[in-house]
This record gives structure tokens, C-alpha cells and sequence, in this order.
């Protein structure tokens, strides 16, 4: 019972914490997208423009809402609700902070959900994520832009998908876990294991900025070709739930590579453990930042020919050579 | 080494983060103007009478290409003439200046008052009493500046 009551206070602390994060998300990534060009970014509302966040969602709470005549009415009300839905599922399993022990002996766990496969849990709810921007490119009643970006959101999907999984494969054979706070206590004992699997780390970089739809990789929604791609027609809160989906995501990959490359919450002991957690997450949280301000977009063609004929067989080539050095006992490891 | 193209990018990128904007922060905060601008008209007076310097020929009037400037004389004692109504319509001026380079007076000049959007039409249109304030202002301005150098 009392499990039942923590499962649920952590379930609502969640929700609440990520939609303050996407808040002001939003917030920081204008204001540093702004002063890479040179420009200011939000400053009117309240002091640097903190309130900002807090007028665009009261702004899109009474925005009209509008359905076209020819969408599929209720295929377009379930788009917006599923694209930040499985984004959020993912994060349940995202430890917080480091875990605790109680005096009990027991472990306390600050993520919603713990188990020993969370990461194959995390990847499955990632892969899920994309209905949502399928179903809206289909619901949106046949509307060329929406349809054309749901196309290589599909497109986008085949590719990022199976290199998200081959490029944590490394890591998880080394670690023979799929625990992330195995990962982890793995880095604790040896060195991080971005210094053991670089090239892993460089596959995943580009996967996690293409399963979050970012620039580079925004082909989804490609403002300047596609008008706005898959979320043309919707207004709104059901606008801003996709907006909700992506920087939720974006915040779960950012995590997963500070957990499974960057070595979690280990680090120096001049920081606490959850101080250099968080600094990791962030500094993944500006690259995505970092990337939109300086890259221009890849065609999808160009983002399937990285991932199929250049990734793909690198990594099945790394894990190979990574299996290899495992049999062997390679002192390196 | 290893995507030198990208690198560079964001380098650059990294660079004007910490660089200061360029933007003028525009109600609160105002670029200088050139001094040869061409914004809102102002006519000038006598600096010794305060008397004002159009002598009502009607040039600007014929001159001007969308015709909004519209002069009615009146007779001074001493027999010259000076306008009674002297009114610009800036609903209809295109700040082509010909107005104040046809003026064989130097009476009718170009200030650098540049905020002349209203919300009524019949704001557009300037009296003389109106542009002979302005060109006192105006000609303050240039004379504080003037004193400064």
C-alpha cells in the first residue's frame, strides 16, 4: 500500500517537475538561440523575460481551437495526446537523483518506475513516441505538409531507431546490465564509458538528436519547407502537447547519455553526486541548443544514408570488436 | 581531425553567445539619425522678429508630386504676405523633400522627428502652428549641439 502511495507521489512530482522544465525549456532555448545571433530573446515579461513561459501557456489555453473539416476527427484529438504521452513513460524510468540506501537495507529509487530493464523499457516507449506524429500527419485530413512530414518522421524512425539500440548495445556488454544504476556503479569502478566506446558515444549523439526531431534532424517539422510539417493544423494546447513530447524527450535521451556514457552521478567528490548529474544532463540539454543554432538541416535521404550505409555496419563492426575484446580479456577493459 | 566543418560552426556559435547583441532595444533605447534624413517638415522663423520666414510664393505647393501641401495668404500691414493655413497632409507626403529644396527662403526644412504613426487621419494633417513648434524644437536641438562643438 505504502508502495502505491510513494508510486503515485512520484508520479505526480514528475509530471509536475517536466512540465515546469518544458516551461521554461522553451524560455532558455530563445534566449540562447537569441544571443548566438546576437540578438536579446524574451525580455519584456518580467525581469530577463521569466514570465514568458507562463503568458505563451496561459496564450495557448484560449488560442481557438480549430479542427479542419476534413480531418479525422477523433484520430486528431488522439495525435497530441499520445506524442508527449510515451515521452513521459519514458522518463518514469529516469532516475532523478542518485538512489539511496534506507536504513532498512533497501534501495530508494528516485524515478517512478525501477526495474532491471530499464533500459530496454526507455528504448521501447522511445520507438513508441513516434505515433503521435504519425497519427497527426494521417488525422490532419489529407493536408500535404502534415502528410509529408509524418512520411519522414517514418523515414526518420527506421533509421535513428536501430542505431539508438546498436550504439547502447556497446555499453551494455560491457556493463552485462541493462539496470541503470548498474551502468553506473560499472563507471564508479572503471573509467567512463565514453572513454572505451567513442565512437558508440558519437552514434548516439547523432541518433538522440535525430529521435528528438532536432536540428539537424527536424525533418518532421521543417518550418521553412514544410510550413510546420506534421503539426500544421493543430492550434493551441494541442500544438504545445507536441511541443510537450519533444523536449520531454529530449530530456530523456539527454539523461540516458549522461547515465550510460557520461558516468551518472560520478564524478570528482568536490561536487555532489546529483550536482554532476545534472550538470551532464544540461550540458546534453545544450548541445541540442547548441546543434539548432549552428546546423543547417540534413535531407531525410541524406540522414538514411548515414544511418543504413555508414553507422549501421561501424557499429556492428564496434560490437564485434567489443564482444572480441570481452572474450579475450583485452587489459584495457 | 574529425568534422572540422562542423566544429568550426559551432564555434562560431559559441563565440556570439558570449558576445554582446547588436540589437537596439528600440522604446526604451534610440539609434542617433542621420543628420540629412528626410522625417517630419518644420518651419522656421526670423531669428531676430520670430517672425516666420515663408513669404507665401507657392512653390512647395506647386512642386510637391502628391500634393498635400495647401497655403492660404493673407496680406500684413507692411504689404508682404505670409501665410494664414499652412497644412502638410503626411497621410499624403512621400518625404520626397522637393518642398525644401525648392524653398528660396530656407523657410520650410526637415526635422528629425521620425514617430509620426496616429491612429485617427485627421492627426496626419499639420497645421502651421504645428511645424512652426516643431521647428523650434528642431532648431534648439541643433543649436545646443552646435554650442557642444
Amino acid at each position: 500500500m505504502i508502495e502505491v502511495i510513494i508510486g503515485i507521489v512520484k508520479l505526480i512530482l514528475l509530471v509536475t517537475v517536466l512540465s515546469v522544465y518544458v516551461m521554461y525549456a522553451t524560455w532558455y532555448e530563445r534566449k540562447v538561440i537569441g544571443h548566438m545571433q546576437q540578438r536579446i530573446g524574451p525580455k519584456r515579461v518580467g525581469p530577463y523575460g521569466l514570465l514568458q513561459p507562463l503568458a505563451d501557456t496561459i496564450k495557448s489555453f484560449f488560442k481557438e481551437d480549430v479542427i479542419p473539416a476534413r480531418a479525422d476527427k477523433p484520430l486528431f484529438w488522439l495525435a497530441p495526446i499520445l506524442a508527449p504521452t510515451f515521452p513521459f513513460a519514458a522518463a518514469a524510468a529516469i532516475p532523478f537523483f542518485p538512489p539511496i540506501e534506507l536504513s532498512n537495507g533497501t534501495m530508494f529509487y528516485f524515478s517512478v518506475f525501477h526495474s532491471n530493464v530499464d533500459l530496454l523499457y526507455i528504448l521501447a516507449m522511445m520507438g513508441l513516441s513516434s505515433f503521435g506524429v504519425m497519427l497527426a500527419g494521417i488525422a490532419s485530413g489529407g493536408n500535404k505538409y502534415s502528410y509529408f512530414g509524418a512520411q519522414r518522421e517514418i523515414a526518420q524512425v527506421v533509421s535513428y531507431e536501430i542505431i539508438l539500440a546498436l550504439a547502447l548495445l556497446n555499453p551494455i556488454l560491457m556493463v552485462q546490465s541493462l539496470n541503470l544504476t548498474d551502468f553506473v556503479t560499472f563507471q564508479q569502478q572503471h573509467l567512463w564509458l565514453i572513454f572505451y566506446q567513442p565512437f558508440a558515444f558519437v552514434a548516439f549523439v547523432i541518433a538522440m538528436v535525430a529521435s528528438a526531431s532536432r536540428v539537424p534532424f527536424d525533418l518532421p517539422e521543417a518550418e521553412n519547407e514544410l510550413v510546420a510539417g506534421f503539426n500544421t493544423e493543430f492550434t493551441g494546447l494541442k500544438m504545445a502537447m507536441f511541443f510537450f513530447g519533444q523536449y520531454v524527450t529530449i530530456f530523456v535521451v539527454s539523461a540516458l547519455a549522461a547515465i550510460v556514457f557520461l558516468g551518472g552521478w560520478s564524478g570528482p567528490a568536490i561536487l555532489p553526486g546529483f550536482v554532476w548529474y545534472w550538470l551532464k544532463v544540461l550540458l546534453f540539454i545544450f548541445m541540442f541548443t547548441w546543434f539548432w543554432g549552428t546546423f543547417p538541416r540534413y535531407r531525410y535521404d541524406q540522414l538514411m544514408d548515414i544511418a543504413w550505409k555508414k553507422l549501421l555496419p561501424l557499429l556492428v563492426l564496434n560490437i564485434l570488436w567489443t564482444g572480441f575484446a570481452l572474450i579475450v580479456h583485452m587489459p584495457i577493459i | 581531425m574529425l568534422f572540422k566543418d562542423l566544429r568550426k560552426g559551432l564555434s562560431v556559435t559559441l563565440k556570439y553567445l558570449f558576445t554582446h547583441a547588436v540589437t537596439c532595444q528600440y522604446p526604451t533605447q534610440r539609434l542617433n539619425v542621420p543628420e540629412r534624413g528626410r522625417w517630419l517638415h518644420a518651419l522656421n522663423l526670423h531669428e531676430e522678429s520670430q517672425k516666420i520666414k515663408c513669404i507665401d510664393c507657392g512653390l512647395c505647393e506647386e512642386v510637391c508630386p502628391s500634393k498635400c501641401i495647401e497655403i492660404i495668404p493673407t496680406e500684413n500691414e507692411d504689404h508682404t504676405k505670409s501665410p494664414a493655413i499652412y497644412n502638410i497632409d503626411l497621410g499624403r507626403c512621400c518625404f520626397c523633400g522637393l518642398c525644401v529644396e525648392v524653398c528660396p527662403e530656407l523657410a520650410i526644412s526637415m526635422s528629425d522627428k521620425y514617430e509620426l504613426a496616429g491612429y485617427d487621419r485627421e492627426k496626419f494633417v499639420f497645421t502651421k502652428e504645428d511645424l512652426i513648434k516643431v521647428g523650434i524644437e528642431y532648431n534648439n536641438k541643433l543649436q545646443k549641439k552646435e554650442g557642444a562643438l
